[in-house]
């Protein structure tokens, strides 16, 4: 009896597993809202580094070359670092500014982002010196995006295969996304345990006394009050340990979230990590709850960013 | 249908699950056995590194400074710093590509570094074997890094000083430490620095 009472349990929760996974894409807006934020943060990225864009991608950038045991295993993504192809770094530049505002508008998605990835690695692994992790998780997120489908299915489609596996695979990317920002701060957090330095409350005052990652203002701060230095380690510390399992607690996610926000704008703007902490904050949003998300989206669902595709779930 | 397509989306999210978490995890006897099949199932697509600022953040600056000897300087100059107005203005506006300049120009002296110790750890010149040492700086004047810090030096040069008729350069690479917490409010500028310079070079050369 017990055990046909199980057996009857595990079918209807796989029933149900299934049908989740299977049927219908679970977070339609949130995979939208992290779309246009991800390509919006890669157009900001490149807008500002622009002016000088030569000094980053150009032939002459004073940047060593990478190997040719590293390019020659992925020749696609490492056009810009043969002699033939470095010239024409602006069309790249040019080519992924298009990309992404063709992106953000919702211009063949799916097509779209494959090549944004392209375009973007090979404009990443020439200025490989410049990238950050904000770069890697914004990378990493890019990839995830391609087998995301941000589109609204036809109702004659529902149900078939290649819906179902649509389905399925668009799901797990966007499970994968979020399972990739816990990961960074659990790497994080408990490689951070073992260090004197953050163990002792002294690691903010350390690194705002490092000129590249300073302010003169916060550096004579937190000289003068040891207590901004104790709490900011300790706060970086405990905010970083605890996002892996807080964070799916969506009654606390949004105060986690938002504390996150703020530690990662103070990145941005005191330590000078200007893109670093916005790629974060980016990333945050693929925690928003599908409610949330369609809201969010039908403030910008005007005009220009209006995507027809996807207009009949919004 | 959808049983066998759920049961294969599962699969191939829970592997690519284990190994992002292995790829990532301190090392362990299940990263031991698996990290050949983890690296190259992670490498290059799913690459990734999350220490940001651990286990320790950064605690120094790494410069590279140079001086030149010019016939305006009569004589050599003080030590300059081309990365010092680079540095004001990033921390100015935040929200400039000068951020990344710091990260293109700050990357020199690093592999410069780098390369020095290498090769003083390659030839471990004795401190009275001047022959051996001049190896050792033929050897690192010859390097591309250092090929590249003179390339750099020498653009800062055609900012800083145009229309100077300069004759030799020199650089250095130091280390600025910050003052210990301890000694935070003294007056003195920095904590500890320890530099590494390197022998003079002709301004116009092959390079």
């Amino acid at each position: 009896m017990l055990i046909s009472k199980a057996i009857h349990s595990l079918k209807s929760t796989t029933e149900k597993g299934v049908d989740v996974l299977t049927g219908d894409i679970t977070h339609p807006h949130s995979i939208r809202l992290l779309r246009k934020l991800v390509y919006a943060w890669f157009l900001v990225n490149t807008l500002i580094l622009l002016p000088k864009s030569g000094e980053f991608w150009g032939p002459d950038a004073l940047i060593p070359k990478i190997d040719a045991s590293v390019t020659d295993k992925n020749p696609l993504l490492y056009l810009l670092n043969s002699p033939a192809v470095a010239p024409f770094y602006f069309w790249f530049i040019t080519l992924q500014i298009v990309l992404l505002i063709a992106g953000i508008l919702c211009v063949y998605p799916r097509f779209v982002s494959v090549l944004i990835y392209i375009v973007t690695l090979n404009l990443d692994n020439k200025a490989y010196v410049i990238l950050d992790g904000g770069n890697n998780l914004m990378q990493l997120i890019l990839l995830y995006m391609i087998l995301m489908d941000p589109s609204v299915p036809k109702n004659k489609y529902k149900g078939r295969l290649l819906n179902q596996l649509n389905n399925a695979i668009s799901n797990c990317c966007f499970y994968m996304v979020r399972f990739q920002v816990v990961v960074v701060y659990l790497v994080s957090g408990l490689a951070k345990v073992t260090g004197v330095l953050w163990q002792n409350g002294t690691a903010l005052y350390y690194t705002l006394n490092v000129d590249e990652y300073s302010h003169p203002i916060a550096k004579k701060l937190v000289s003068s009050y040891p207590v901004l230095s104790v709490l900011g380690s300790y706060a970086t510390l405990m905010y970083q340990l605890s996002f892996p399992w807080l964070v799916w607690n969506r009654k606390i996610r949004t105060y986690l979230l938002a504390f996150g926000t703020f530690i990662h704008i103070q990145i941005s703007f005191v330590m000078g990590l200007f893109m670093f902490g916005f790629a974060i904050a980016v990333s945050y949003f693929s925690f928003t709850t599908d409610g949330v998300a369609k809201k969010i989206l039908a403030k910008f669902n005007v005009g220009l960013f209006r995507c027809k595709r996807m207009s009949a779930a919004e | 249908m959808k049983y066998v397509v759920a049961t294969i989306a599962a699969f191939v999210f829970f592997h690519h699950l284990v190994c992002t978490a292995l790829f990532n995890s301190p090392v362990n006897p299940l990263t031991h056995t698996y990290q050949q099949y983890v690296s190259n199932y992670m490498d290059p697509l799913f690459s990734q590194k999350w220490l940001l600022f651990a286990p320790e953040p950064a605690t120094f600056d790494l410069k590279l400074w140079y001086k030149i000897k010019s016939n305006k300087t009569n004589g050599w100059s003080t030590w300059l710093d081309p990365l010092e107005p680079i540095l004001r203005k990033h921390q100015n506006m935040r929200f400039t590509y000068n951020a990344k300049l710091l990260y293109v120009y700050g990357n020199i002296p690093r592999n410069l570094s780098a390369e020095n110790e290498l090769l003083a750890a390659k030839l471990a010149c004795d401190n009275n074997d001047s022959l051996c040492k001049q190896r050792k700086d033929k050897s690192l004047v010859q390097s591309s890094e250092f090929k590249l810090a003179k390339k750099y030096v020498k653009q800062d040069i055609a900012k800083s000083f145009p229309g100077t008729s300069v004759d030799s350069i020199q650089i250095m690479i130091i280390q600025l430490y910050p003052k210990q917490f301890s000694e935070r409010l003294s007056s003195k500028p920095f904590g500890f620095a320890s530099s590494a310079e390197f022998i003079p070079v002709p301004f116009n050369d092959a390079d």
